[in-house]
């Protein structure tokens, strides 16, 4: 058993740096396809008429006159050692620049997913035990409604309402808790009523099997056959869910962060992107593709430990009790 | 199943209350902490769309409204340059060398004194160098040397009427040379300005405090803040709440939004002229706009009148020289294009190139629509291509273009810098509307020492200008910023840079 854990995490520490090393080589080659000369925007983003020749000293600066190949193994040699490397930008370390982000999206992303896990999970149960009544019914047009709704459209309508009409909560920035609710609400919603739709079908027919009505005969109260039975065998392709969103929602939220002024990794990224700072993009996008990976290894741990008969590869046949 | 659903309901139903109870129980505790976040009386609060930390590779490391450095010379209303930490300057050997003098009494945020010594160095850290130096103004400049304490004696390569314009702002940035390594690059700042930094909070805001050595006196804020707030509308709110006392940047404030802000009684909105211009960029290196007449025909069914009312809510004046006209001693009143001749429809679509960027900012994508239907009239196919950065700094070196909008600031207030770029053989932005006259005509200019001779030489230029049309000036930009009515005295300029010094909250004097 413990050689095969062994091997088990061996298998998930390659698969890992493979998804890693193949991630920053499409970043890498599609930012060397990609029209447009980052010596250029940089300056211009400096000033609006850099000369000709300034531009042509930051390409040699930078080394973007060299063959991209080379280019790219001299970043790999230097990420390999832990050096990232400095934004052209600004011309802060890489690594610092993400670190600086990084609290705040993690306090974003984990409140957000804290949000969906209980949102989702209230939304489904109700949605699946008053199944075709009122409850439900209600339910389901909350779902509809938050999947409809634009994130930009439902922040700036937060904001004009709790924040300006009302006076109930900070405007924007991050600050305390009280700053977090409108991001988390804007952004956890639609995840929140899209999840929530999905443990309800996961957990209506679990409801229909044999041994759910065969717990109720043994005398087991509502509740318990609900929490033991029922709502742990509905509970796996929900898990799957929730560990792909915690990859998104750690990656970042552009829009979020843009409405409510989040100091978050996204806006970051996307600005790194428009402005062709290489070194920020591929570190931006390794960490990402980093969170992305773990998240849903993390889903897959929760997967085998809610159903043990994953860890022992029997795979999840049929529709026979699994707990 | 069904009876299995409903013998749960009852256990159900408290997780989604208790849920519900948790989120209005979190809400009502949240709510006097938002009201207690308000903003300390000597503190102002300034949003902006963009952050302002430009980072050790930049020239300055914080953006120059920040008001924490200085340079030797400012740009003032007419674009004319004015003493800042230099005092007083004098050019000889028919402006091959210049003399500056500068300002005595001025400390360094740490009491270090500023002399000729400091100055030299942060120049001799530009000079050379793309990333600090990227219009290459130091390039003309052979030596840099400091005479005694307080003059800087420069020697150029060819003369330079406009010495003291091309130094100004942006172009010489004072810091301690203790501040800098043997690259140049930044590892903090201390500096002379009005305020000090205090603390950088990357992509949230910048605190500054106000430095009680400053040779003008100490500012009345004892703390300024700078928000980084990126989505415009809310700026607009955070004004209207509260949040913060000022909304002053280039972009702050869009056009579109004057008409709420107006209505406000707690906010005063302001409109600044700037030295931005917005143009219509012909491809005068393909048909139909490589001939002059059809550039003067386009620019005749173009309503620039409408165009500034109605898509740039008046932010504009009806552009009447090819660049600002606050640079008063340059600027003619010349623009008039005489009518030109229909060309004839080619079989392709025209492509109007926008840059992305830029269409959030102005109403680029309605002037680009409005120039689509008056060329749809008139029988010709244009379709509008919105490209980022690269790819639209690509699209016009390779000419893949017809039209274009884009914006350009007189930031040296000296009209060689307009015309160098745009119309020299050599120009980074020459689209093929120049020829060796023209380049003749704007290197005379740009060495001429002789003031009258100079503007002589300038008014040639604009009168070719008008009869070339190598491209359209279409306004001149006006910028709006606002502040609430506690803020007293808070004022943008030119530079769109906040009069920090001068502003004052009420009721201190």
């Amino acid at each position: 058993m413990r050689l095969g854990g062994a091997v088990s995490i061996l298998k998930r520490l390659a698969y890992l740096a493979v998804v890693l090393w193949g991630v920053s080589l499409i970043a890498f080659g599609l930012f060397a396809l990609a029209p447009g000369d980052p010596a250029e925007i940089i300056l211009r983003d400096r000033q609006e008429a850099p000369s000709r020749e300034s531009v042509a000293e930051l390409r040699r600066e930078l080394g973007l006159d060299d063959a991209v190949p080379l280019r790219y193994a001299r970043w790999l040699g230097k990420t390999l050692k832990g050096d990232l490397g400095r934004s052209w930008q600004t011309g802060e370390p890489v690594a610092g620049e993400l670190l600086a982000r990084l609290g705040a999206t993690l306090e974003l992303a984990l409140a957000a997913f804290g949000f969906v896990v209980i949102c989702s999970t209230a939304l489904g149960v109700v949605g699946a035990v008053y199944q075709g009544r009122a409850p439900d019914r209600l339910a389901r047009a909350w779902s509809i409604l938050s999947l409809s709704l634009p994130n930009f459209w439902l922040g700036l309508l937060l904001i004009m309402l709790l924040a300006l009409h009302w006076g109930l909560l900070p405007l924007m920035g991050r600050g305390g808790l009280n700053h977090l609710i409108m991001p988390v609400l804007t952004l956890g919603l639609s995840i929140a009523a899209m999840q929530g739709r999905v443990l309800r079908a996961s957990l209506l027919e679990v409801l229909g099997q044999d041994y759910v009505r065969f717990a109720h005969a043994k005398g087991l109260s509502r509740w318990a056959v609900l929490k033991r039975h029922v709502l742990k065998n509905a509970l796996p392709p929900v898990v799957t869910m929730w560990g792909i969103s915690l990859g998104h929602l750690l990656g970042g939220a552009v829009i979020v962060e843009s409405i409510f002024s989040w100091p978050g990794l996204g806006k970051l990224a996307v600005d790194a992107i428009l402005a062709r700072d290489i070194p920020l993009v591929q570190g931006a996008v390794l960490f990402m593709a980093l969170v992305f990976v773990l998240a849903t290894q993390l889903a897959d741990l929760a997967h085998q430990w809610l159903d043990p008969r994953l860890a022992r590869g029997q795979g999840n046949q049929g529709n026979g009790r699994r707990d | 199943m069904l009876g299995v659903s409903q013998s749960l309901r009852k256990p159900a139903g408290g997780p989604a209350l208790a849920l519900c109870l948790c989120l209005a129980a979190w809400l009502a505790w949240a709510a006097p902490a938002a009201q207690a976040a308000s903003p300390q009386p000597a503190t102002l609060v300034i949003g902006v769309g963009r952050d302002l930390y430009d980072g050790p590779d930049s020239s300055t490391y914080v953006h120059g409204s920040l008001n924490a450095w200085e340079a030797l010379t400012y740009l003032d209303q007419d674009l004319r340059a004015q003493p800042w930490l230099a005092e007083s300057w004098r050019s000889r050997d028919g402006g091959r060398t210049w003399v500056f003098r500068l300002r005595q009494g001025v400390r360094f945020h740490n009491g270090a004194p500023f002399t000729s010594r400091e100055a030299a160095a942060n120049l001799r850290r530009l000079a050379g160098r793309a990333k600090y130096d990227p219009t290459g103004i130091y390039r003309n400049v052979i030596a840099m040397e400091p005479r005694g304490r307080h003059e800087l004696v420069f020697r150029l390569a060819k003369p330079s009427p406009a010495f003291p314009n091309l130094l100004a702002y942006f172009s010489s940035p004072m810091i301690h040379p203790s501040c800098f390594d043997e690259e140049g690059r930044v590892k903090e700042l201390i500096a002379t300005g009005p305020f000090r930094v205090k603390k950088i909070r990357r992509g949230d805001r910048i605190e500054l405090e106000a430095f009680a050595g400053h040779w003008a006196g100490k500012p009345a804020y004892d703390r300024v803040v700078f928000r980084f707030i990126p989505d415009a509308q809310t700026r607009l709110m955070a004004l209207l709440a509260g949040e913060v006392d000022a909304v002053a940047d280039v972009g702050g404030i869009l056009p579109e939004q004057a008409a709420e802000l107006a209505q406000a009684p707690q906010v005063e909105l302001l409109r600044r002229e700037v030295a931005t211009t917005h143009y219509l960029v012909f491809n005068c290196g393909k048909p139909p706009f490589s001939e002059r007449r059809a550039r003067l025909w386009l620019a005749s069914i173009l309503d620039r009148k409408q165009v500034v009312a109605a898509l740039a809510h008046g932010a504009g004046v009806v552009a009447r020289d090819p660049y600002s006209p606050l640079a008063r001693d340059w600027a003619f009143g010349l623009l008039n294009p005489p009518p030109g001749v229909k060309p004839a429809a080619p079989a392709r679509e025209l492509i109007i190139l926008l840059h992305g960027g830029t269409t959030q900012r102005w109403p680029y994508l309605e002037i680009a629509q409005v120039l689509q239907q008056k060329l749809a009239a008139e029988g010709f196919r244009a379709a509008i291509e919105i490209k980022e950065p690269g790819a639209y700094y690509e699209a016009m070196q390779k000419g893949a273009f017809d039209l274009a909008l884009q914006p350009n600031t007189l930031m040296t207030g000296d009209p060689d810098f307009f015309y160098a770029y745009y119309l020299h053989g050599q120009g980074p932005r020459s689209y093929g509307c120049g020829g060796p006259a023209l380049d003749r005509l704007i290197e005379e200019a740009r060495f001429e020492m002789d003031f009258k001779r100079r503007q002589a030489l300038y008014r040639e230029l604009a009168e070719l200008f008008n009869r070339e049309l190598p491209l359209l000036p279409l306004y001149h930009d006006i910028s709006l910023y606002a502040h609430r009515q506690s803020v007293l005295d808070f004022q943008m300029d030119q530079n769109f840079r906040p009069s920090l010094a001068k502003a004052r909250p009420r009721g201190r004097p």
